[in-house]
């Protein structure tokens, strides 16, 4: 018998970037399948090209018929349904109306009866049908934006499930739920799949809800399947822990990741390591040697840090600290609250409390472009270059009246890019791009460098060269440098110092040379806290 | 541009070259053109200029050209600067006093002008001060409206920009009338010898010289200059450009002022080579304009200015060619217009092209709209509309005719509003052709009553058949592009129907409009100049015209009208368009066809539009063009959105102040204020009301009422459930446009962390 949803040999490309590239999987009636993997690597685009939303090569069947073809809307009809990472919810109807939209999508007639009798019933079972599935029955007058966000996330899952699906596609359904709201909601997807028989897809970076619910899961890196199997396998397969922590196949057993688990599932309280001096023979040549805790002078002190969005605070009370040369990295799983950290820092974001200076200086609430005079400078995740200027004109963007200083900066550090000043920056290598986001921020001479998400979508030799720069040019320049980085095993090696942030806390900080050597602690922040 | 584009632009040169070698006759007339080629090419400089320092799309860019035009004109004339009529509160009060008998009562009013000195001006120094004005008002344009736009919503900036076009042009018809005022000419007019003794006069070709001139050093300096550098990576990716310490407030200040030069000063010497210079022409070159800066990219200052010489060109030599005698005749004259459709065809094949059916991940939700409430229950309306009937009949039986005037034209305006209310405020459809529906209706009852002798309901229901018919043509276009695109697509299509359609003789009769005979049902004669003989309970009217009874017709069919918004938002589809207005991917992901929702809410769109085009034709006893040309639609958008555009109330709030209006009938006859003055009022106050309050007055009114509701509810204690229960009464607006909130901020989410919607 056909599987209820199969797609194969799926390519995606957007101009000339190939993001998915042969993928093929399946989904059964009453299963749970996980798809993950790192940022970047397409399981969004996957989820769009399955469901009509990206143009794609290859073939998507529903019970063995083909629907590649088939409109968005049409493959609705033949009963796959899905829902957005960033819910996309209709915030100015209430609960009722969004699922009422999804129950009954209307006809070409309808408006004739709805003008004459607008009040006519329609669908109303499969919606409070929906509604008791996911338990939202007490809020289904409420419009959108008056719920919390984890209820939030439930409406988009009783939506897609209003229009009766036989297969349900779930986009990062819990990526800003609390670990608890996480654990529930695992909970309500296995009730969901057992009432219903529906065939779920979910993509998720909560390992511990994806390797806790799902019968199944397929790993998806840099638009490529590279392992698939049951959770068991998956948890046991070094090319994932890999493709997380970016680090080589030497990832620890999964007995080690289990046993952290356990041991962390009480709380998520602060672990604070001691602080130690680094560890004789640790791969840690590459700090600077001499200089104690006591000797630098704090360039960045965030306190009691708050912020978010529209008043919703996505990251809670976070401090931390980036003294003068010292590299300090921020870790954490997707939906941590790390990049909201950084635009916060940086102006980009308004603080809801807590305070952020810079030498000193309180900088919380100020515009960002006059932060940036102030010597902040922040390679955003995007890359902060202009991708329709040439690398020169790129680098004439910097506020600097010695144009020729600027590039001598530049190219001492990347003397790839002397070979490139003309080139549009779009037509540059993903690591060429990043070269120039960070000589950019380096150009300033910044007091304070910060670095989002550098390696996202480059190759991890390209990462390896990269990574150890910004250890140099703490060193050389005496800059406080703030890194987020997946690459959790370089990063370790080069930082002196590590935070690491979950679900908007902080949950773990210390010296990187202590963590290097504990590292089931780092781990099971990130693989999820919970027994298993 | 890809290489298709390319090959297009070779076939257009190739084109151009072979026409200018094969007559004289066809050399000629792609120079009939190149004047205004130039001042096509400078507003869409300005255009370009404006989008790339703020993204707005700035459709009064030739309605500023045309005002410092005026500026440099009354300097040149008198010496001063005229000022633009301000609301004066004192007129208040003496209009009051006035009421009560103390005519000699006389309060200071604002200045109307500047005068430096009087006398003629010489060329140089006008100019001088003319372009300072610019600077000011690009300046002012700035800080006081677009800046405090950042990150509202795209339809927010479009009604903006429209707003700004009304008003100036609403400032100078107040001031100087619409027929032209003559210039002198300034650059020399001698004839230069052309290749093929053409003669073309010299100031045609030095003001394309100047042009051009001017594209090379705006040019140069956004290719060398930090400043235009920092200005283009703006546009491109702002975040970055702000992490590098530029301050993006005054870049895009710059450009206003940079944009608002250029076009004053090509508004100007243009001018001067025409001779002339009207509130009309010039901002309508707003359309060619768009159009180039559509084929450039909003980008590229050379491909903006080739772009607008050559659809310039393409429309002198349709210009001329229908002198000829191969081109299409109607009735012996040729066909009108019809240059209008070269920047039309150019703007629809460029969006068509571009657009794609569902918008993409990335610009997803860049649509915030204000919000739509949900009408009460079926007899709170019913109730409410009874209501809103006897107060009307009763006004109507009793008031002066100016008054009853006032009401049936307040009627008419509502309807038009709805029609917008569901195309823009239900779907979020940005419509401004909305008048060329209504227009299509109105010439189309003409020809159906007096041509082919329909009766009453009949000739109506087929006019509003027509433009229903027309709605779902159109919405074909929108099923492709959206949002500031789709306005102005829409734009241009009023703009080439009131060219092609509404001027052209044989449908539109002679310069007084077609005749529209009142209508009649049997005995029931109730046209608004019907005789108006009646008796009710003994009470006999006033005997005057207009007839009560029409006023009673326009109400029934408002509230109709009403009825079918009320029903259609109370809806399954109701809630379908607000689906699509909210998000159209999510809207497909749910298995609705937001083509289909799109297509209906055009259609009724247009009947509504159509019913009012109707009903217009009645009240006036004929339909001109003025009545339903492209400015007609714009302000009937500034005068929806200020009324407030996703409720119906908010139609009716229109209705009442839009011209003719009760308002209007309320400050003429009380303050004296003539009509101009009030598109004007209409105009500022859109702009105010767009960057104060995105909702418009409705949804102000609305929020302030439940506010109070609220309080006299927490007031009573402890039986004030709506004080205790706020999650199930939740504020309107609590999806606010997070008006300071720079965009960049938004795209920031990157981290699907948050309450990310």
């Amino acid at each position: 018998m056909a599987p209820l949803l199969s797609a194969t040999a799926i390519g995606v490309r957007y101009g000339g970037v190939v993001a998915l590239r042969n993928v093929s999987l399946k989904v059964e009636a009453g299963s749970i399948v996980g798809l993950i993997g790192p940022n970047g690597a397409g399981k969004t685009t996957l989820l769009d090209a399955i469901t009509g939303f990206a143009r794609c090569s290859g073939r998507i069947e529903m019970d063995g018929s083909v629907i590649s073809d088939t409109v968005a809307h049409r493959r609705v009809h033949r009963g796959l349904s899905r829902t957005f990472q960033s819910l996309e919810l209709f915030e100015d109807l209430t609960v009722r109306d969004n699922l009422l939209v999804s129950a009954d999508p209307g006809r070409w007639w309808s408006i004739f009866v709805d003008v004459i009798r607008p009040g006519r019933r329609i669908a109303e079972d499969a919606v409070d049908e929906a509604l008791g599935l996911l338990g939202l029955a007490e809020c289904a007058d409420s419009l959108p934006p008056t719920l919390s966000h984890g209820q939030r996330k439930l409406v988009g899952v009783a939506r897609a499930m209003a229009s009766r699906p036989r297969a349900l596609l779930l986009d990062e359904p819990a990526a800003g739920l609390d670990s608890a709201e996480s654990t529930l909601f695992g909970e309500e997807l296995r009730r969901l799949v057992a009432a219903r028989d529906v065939g779920v897809l979910l993509v998720d970076h909560d390992m511990g809800l994806v390797l806790n619910v799902c019968d199944y899961i397929y790993v998806l890196n840099f638009g490529q399947v590279i392992a698939e199997g049951t959770p068991a396998s998956i948890r046991q397969d070094t090319d994932v822990v890999a493709a997380y922590l970016g680090e080589q196949a030497e990832g620890p057993d999964a007995g080690a990741i289990a046993a952290a688990r356990r041991g962390d599932a009480t709380g998520r309280q602060v672990v604070v390591t001691p602080a130690l001096e680094p560890v004789a023979g640790h791969p840690a040549s590459a700090r600077r040697p001499g200089l104690n805790e006591g000797s630098r002078k704090p360039a960045l002190v965030v306190q009691h840090l708050v912020t978010g969005y529209s008043g919703v605070p996505v990251v809670r009370d976070v401090s931390l600290s980036v003294s003068r040369g010292e590299v300090v990295a921020l870790f954490g799983p997707n939906g941590a609250g790390k990049t909201t950290t950084l635009l916060t820092i940086s102006g980009l974001v308004e603080p809801i409390s807590g305070s952020i200076e810079i030498e000193g200086q309180e900088c919380a609430g100020v515009a960002p472009h006059v932060l940036a005079r102030r010597g902040l400078a922040h390679v955003p995740e995007d890359r902060g270059i202009v991708p329709s200027l040439s690398v020169r004109e790129n680098l004439a963007l910097v506020r600097k009246h010695n144009r020729r200083q600027v590039l001598g900066v530049v190219t001492s550090y990347f003397p790839a890019l002397e070979g490139l000043l003309d080139r549009r920056a779009s037509t540059l290598s993903g690591g060429e791009q990043q070269m120039l986001a960070i000589a950019l921020a380096l150009a300033t001479s910044p007091k304070v460098l910060m670095v989002d998400e550098m390696s996202l979508g480059l190759a991890p030799v390209i990462v390896e060269r990269l990574l150890p720069i910004m250890r140099a040019i703490a060193n050389d320049t005496d800059t406080a440098v703030l890194l987020v980085e997946q690459h959790v095993h370089l990063a370790l090696e080069m930082s002196d110092r590590t935070y690491v942030l979950s679900h908007g806390e902080l949950v773990l900080e210390g010296q990187s040379a202590d963590l290097s050597s504990n590292r089931e602690l780092l781990e099971s922040s990130y693989l999820g806290t919970r027994a298993l | 541009m890809p290489k298709r584009g390319q090959l297009l632009w070779a076939s257009v040169v190739v084109f151009y070259v072979a026409l200018y070698l094969s007559s004289r006759q066809s050399a000629d007339a792609l120079l009939f053109g190149i004047a205004s080629g130039a001042l096509v090419s400078a507003i869409a400089l300005g255009v370009v200029l404006t989008h790339k320092g703020s993204g707005v799309v700035n459709f009064a860019s030739g309605a500023l050209a045309m005002y410092i035009a005026y500026v440099y004109a009354d300097l040149r004339s008198s010496g001063r600067i005229f000022i633009p009529p301000l609301p004066n509160p004192l007129a208040l009060v003496e209009g009051v006093a006035h009421k009560a008998g103390a005519h000699g009562l006389k309060l200071p009013h604002w200045p109307t002008e500047v005068s430096l000195g009087g006398g003629h001006w010489g060329f140089l120094p006008a100019l001088l001060v003319a372009l300072a004005v610019a600077v000011l008002i690009g300046l002012l344009l700035h800080v006081l409206v677009f800046r405090p736009l950042r990150g509202a919503p795209p339809l927010a900036k479009v009604v903006a920009s429209v707003g700004l076009l009304v008003l100036t042009q609403g400032i100078v018809v107040d001031r100087f009338g619409t027929s032209p005022i003559a210039l002198r000419a300034v650059l020399p007019k001698r004839g230069v010898t052309l290749p093929r003794s053409l003669i073309v006069p010299e100031d045609q070709l030095l003001s394309v010289a100047i042009v051009l001139a001017l594209t090379l050093v705006l040019w140069a300096v956004y290719k060398f200059t930090q400043f235009g550098i920092a200005s283009r990576a703006n546009a491109d990716n702002e975040k970055s450009v702000v992490l590098l310490g530029h301050a993006p407030n005054r870049l895009a200040a710059a450009s206003w002022v940079l944009s608002t030069v250029l076009v004053g000063l090509m508004g100007i010497l243009v001018s001067t080579v025409n001779t002339s210079v009207d509130p009309n022409t010039v901002v309508l070159l707003i359309v060619p304009a768009l159009a180039a800066a559509l084929i450039g990219g909003f980008s590229s200052f050379g491909v903006t200015v080739a772009a607008g010489i050559a659809i310039s060109m393409g429309q002198g030599l349709i210009q001329r060619w229908s002198l000829d005698s191969w081109f299409p005749h109607l009735r012996g004259t040729p066909l009108p217009g019809i240059q209008q459709l070269v920047p039309v065809v150019v703007i629809v094949v460029v969006l068509f092209a571009r657009g794609s059916a569902l918008p993409s991940r990335a610009t997803v939700s860049a649509l915030r709209m204000p919000f739509a409430p949900k009408p009460g229950s079926a007899r709170a309306i019913s109730v409410k509309m009874a209501v809103v009937a006897a107060i009307g009949v009763v006004l109507l039986l009793t008031l002066h005719p100016d008054w009853r005037l006032g009401i049936a034209s307040s009627a008419v305006w509502a309807v038009l509003a709805m029609s917008l209310i569901v195309v823009t405020g239900f779907v979020g459809q940005v419509s401004l052709a909305q008048m060329s529906f209504a227009g299509a209706a109105g010439f189309a009852l003409s020809k159906v009553t007096l041509h082919q002798g329909l009766p009453f309901p009949l000739g109506p229901i087929v006019a509003i058949l027509i433009a229903t018919i027309l709605g779902v043509a159109v919405s074909g276009v929108a099923l492709r592009v959206r949002g500031v695109d789709l306005a102005i697509v829409t734009f241009a299509l009023a703009v080439a129907a009131e060219n092609i359609i509404f001027n052209n003789p044989s449908l539109a009769g002679n310069n007084f409009g077609a005749n529209v005979p009142p209508p009649r049902l049997g005995p029931a004669h109730f046209g608004p100049n019907d005789s108006t003989g009646w008796s009710l309970f003994g009470y006999h009217g006033d005997g005057k015209i207009p007839n009560p009874w029409f006023g009673v017709f326009c109400i029934i069919v408002a509230l109709l009208a009403a009825a079918v918004v009320l029903n259609f938002r109370r809806s399954h589809s109701g809630r379908l368009s607000l689906a699509v207005r909210s998000n159209e991917r999510a809207t497909a992901s749910a298995g609705v066809s937001v083509t289909r929702v799109k297509i209906v809410a055009f259609s009724i769109g247009a009947l509504l539009a159509g019913t009012g085009g109707v009903l217009s034709g009645y009240l006036n006893g004929s339909v001109t063009t003025d009545t339903f040309s492209s400015t007609a639609s714009l302000t009937l958008l500034v005068y929806a959105y200020l009324g407030g555009i996703a409720s119906v109330g908010g139609a009716f709030t229109t209705g009442i102040v839009s011209a003719g209006g009760l308002a209007a009938v309320a400050t003429t006859s009380w303050f004296h204020l003539n009509n101009s003055y009030l598109i004007l009022l209409g105009g500022v106050g859109v702009v105010i009301t767009v960057v104060l309050n995105p909702e418009g007055i409705a949804g102000e009114t609305r929020k302030n009422v439940k506010r109070l509701g609220r309080y006299l509810g927490r007031g009573r204690g402890a039986s004030g459930e709506i004080g205790s229960r706020p999650a199930s009464t939740p504020e309107p607006t609590a999806v606010p446009a997070p008006m300071h909130r720079s965009a960049d901020a938004m795209r920031g989410e990157a981290e699907p962390s948050g309450t990310t919607a």
